[in-house]
């Protein structure tokens, strides 16, 4: 039973950085219907955007400045490049973001190089002298189960990025108007919405989240140029088993695909578990297509 | 000068030619009937107007100003609003949501200011709130207000839609068929709602609709189209006289 328990915390802690990166690729999807397939080499390189102002500064001023670069860098792409092909249909977007995903790629191998670079794990969040001991410091132990410190802090992080948003889409007049671009692009543009802006700010945030959830991979593993390839399909597989337009259910399906991951490389066999996630997406597709928390679109047809 | 002034209107769309050279005049303060056949260009015009579509030529002015050289999300902050033949209703949120996404072109406060409620953004709450209530009652919608919109029958659906249109204080307001859908006795009290929108609220309206007992009943004039071009246009009983009407309507009599 402990070993069972213990098997569940590791799984929730990996499933935080999923649960990240299924966020921001629902942040996209909810509002445009294309599934930015970029969304883990962005987070890729803009992680290799803090570890070069980690040359320079602190961890956390390094961490927020990575995210506000990163939220410019979201916009910009949906304006350049998304923007084009927004009336075309949505597979033409779709291919767009793989295009975008072989090109984040090849620029982070030109620029950075192929080796991994030793990345730090955040600092404790310190006020004067009283400090939040999250990141680092012993792990926790409860009985016989165990979890670091530093996946502590993820979970948190991960928690807070949910909080942020949901307060944001609740009760400021910007996050309505988002949820009404994203329910109805033409009522949207009728009642004063400048929906185009709105498309863009979607994507600026998509972008500041992924970069959170590229930072938090980079200090549990290292710095390298694939490390979101495999944590983008997990992430995927988390955002598909949520619904893709729920950011609550994207949060939960993260989550238990980690829990489901590491169940099944535990009990099964250590090699299955990118075959799991795959499971996973094909088992939702097939017996609820929208997903736990997806909404149903009935049209008058 | 009139309210809305649509001038020589055309577009279209490859080789079908929707509206052809279209023109006619709103004054402040009346409701103007626009019918004709199914396909005519009613609603084009109206999308001409909210800038869904782009016209080929002509001009649209409102209160003197070109509603063609403003962006479409614009079009709301100059004084008009506009319902749809099908409803284009935030779904998943609720009446409230609804009406507040309504006003969305009233507030200027911006987020930080909404944040520390200062002083603007605590006016303009006050007035929104004031503004939402009044018309939530207007519209016998009070009960509604925190119900999700996608559960509530369809012609409460229409009222809802309509309160999200006069929340933002139009001067002018653009109804696309509201009586569709509606039964028999429904269609009765829309023809008392429509007339104390404009004898209550003032509000100057343009009414595309088919159900001709209601255009008749509630239009000062009416404006007629048939295949994109402007027919006739005068009062509801100049209009049911007129011998292009008859035809339009009822096909070539070879009289």
């Amino acid at each position: 039973m402990e070993e069972f328990a213990q098997q569940v915390v590791t799984g929730v802690s990996i499933g935080s950085i999923y649960a990240i990166i299924a966020l921001a690729i629902v942040l996209i999807y909810r509002s445009t219907s294309v599934v930015n397939f970029a969304q883990g080499e962005m987070a890729m390189f803009t992680t290799f955007i803090t570890w070069s102002f980690l040359l320079r500064m602190d961890f956390w001023p390094a961490f927020l400045l990575t995210i506000v670069v990163a939220f410019f860098i979201g916009a910009a792409l949906e304006i350049v490049v998304m923007r084009p092909v927004e009336r075309a249909p949505h597979l033409n977007s779709i291919v767009v973001t793989l295009g975008l995903l072989a090109i984040f790629n090849s620029v982070a191998l030109w620029r950075y190089g192929p080796l991994q670079k030793p990345f730090p794990d955040p600092d404790n969040w310190c006020i004067g002298d009283s400090c939040l001991e999250i990141f680092q410091g012993d792990a926790f132990t409860a009985g016989a189960v165990t979890i670091s410190r530093l996946n502590v802090g993820i979970l948190f992080v991960a928690l807070m990025i949910m909080v942020a948003l949901f307060l944001m889409f609740n009760y400021t007049k910007l996050g309505l108007a988002m949820r009404a671009t994203a329910l109805n692009p033409v009522a949207s543009q009728l009642v004063g919405i400048n929906v185009s802006r709105m498309l863009a700010l979607g994507w600026g945030l998509a972008a500041a989240v992924g970069a959170v959830a590229g930072v938090m991979t980079a200090s549990s593993l290292n710095l390298s140029i694939d490390m979101m390839a495999g944590i983008l399909i997990f992430g995927f597989a988390g955002a598909v088993l949520g619904g893709l337009d729920s950011p609550g259910g994207a949060i939960i399906g993260g989550l238990s695909v980690g829990v489901f991951q590491v169940l099944a490389g535990n009990y099964i066999d250590s090699q299955i578990d990118l075959m799991a996630a795959f499971a996973i997406i094909f088992i939702v597709l097939v017996i609820r297509p929208t997903g736990l928390f997806g909404r149903r679109l009935v049209r008058r047809v | 000068m009139s309210l809305l002034q649509i001038d020589n209107l055309s577009i279209h769309f490859g080789g079908l030619v929707a509206l052809d050279g279209v023109s006619f005049e709103v004054e402040a303060g009346t409701i103007m009937g626009l019918i004709g056949p199914n396909g005519a260009g009613k609603t084009t015009v109206f999308n001409c107007i909210t800038r869904v579509y782009h016209p080929n030529e002509g001009s649209i002015q409102f209160e003197g100003q070109e509603l063609l050289r403003l962006p479409p999300h614009e079009i709301i902050r100059a004084g008009t609003a506009r319902t749809f033949q099908n409803l284009e209703l935030f779904s998943s949120m609720t009446v409230l949501e609804n009406l507040l996404v309504g006003q969305h072109s009233s507030f200027h406060a911006n987020p930080a200011e909404a944040a520390f409620s200062m002083p603007r953004s605590r006016a303009e709450e006050r007035l929104g709130v004031e503004r939402t209530n009044e018309i939530l009652n207007f519209l016998r919608l009070e009960d509604y207000r925190d119900v999700m919109v996608s559960g509530l029958p369809f012609g409460t659906k229409k009222r809802v839609e309509l309160a999200r249109a006069m929340v933002s204080r139009p001067r002018l307001l653009l109804l696309d068929e509201p009586a569709n859908g509606l039964s028999r006795g429904e269609v009765k009290v829309l023809i008392e709602l429509v007339r104390s929108l404009r004898d209550q609220l003032g509000v100057t309206i343009l009414l595309v609709e088919h159900h001709m007992g209601l255009v008749m009943a509630v239009s000062d004039r009416v404006t007629v189209l048939n295949f994109g071009r402007k027919i006739a246009e005068g009062t509801p009983s100049e209009v049911q006289r007129d011998p292009a009407v008859i035809e339009a309507y009822l096909g070539d009599t070879g009289a």
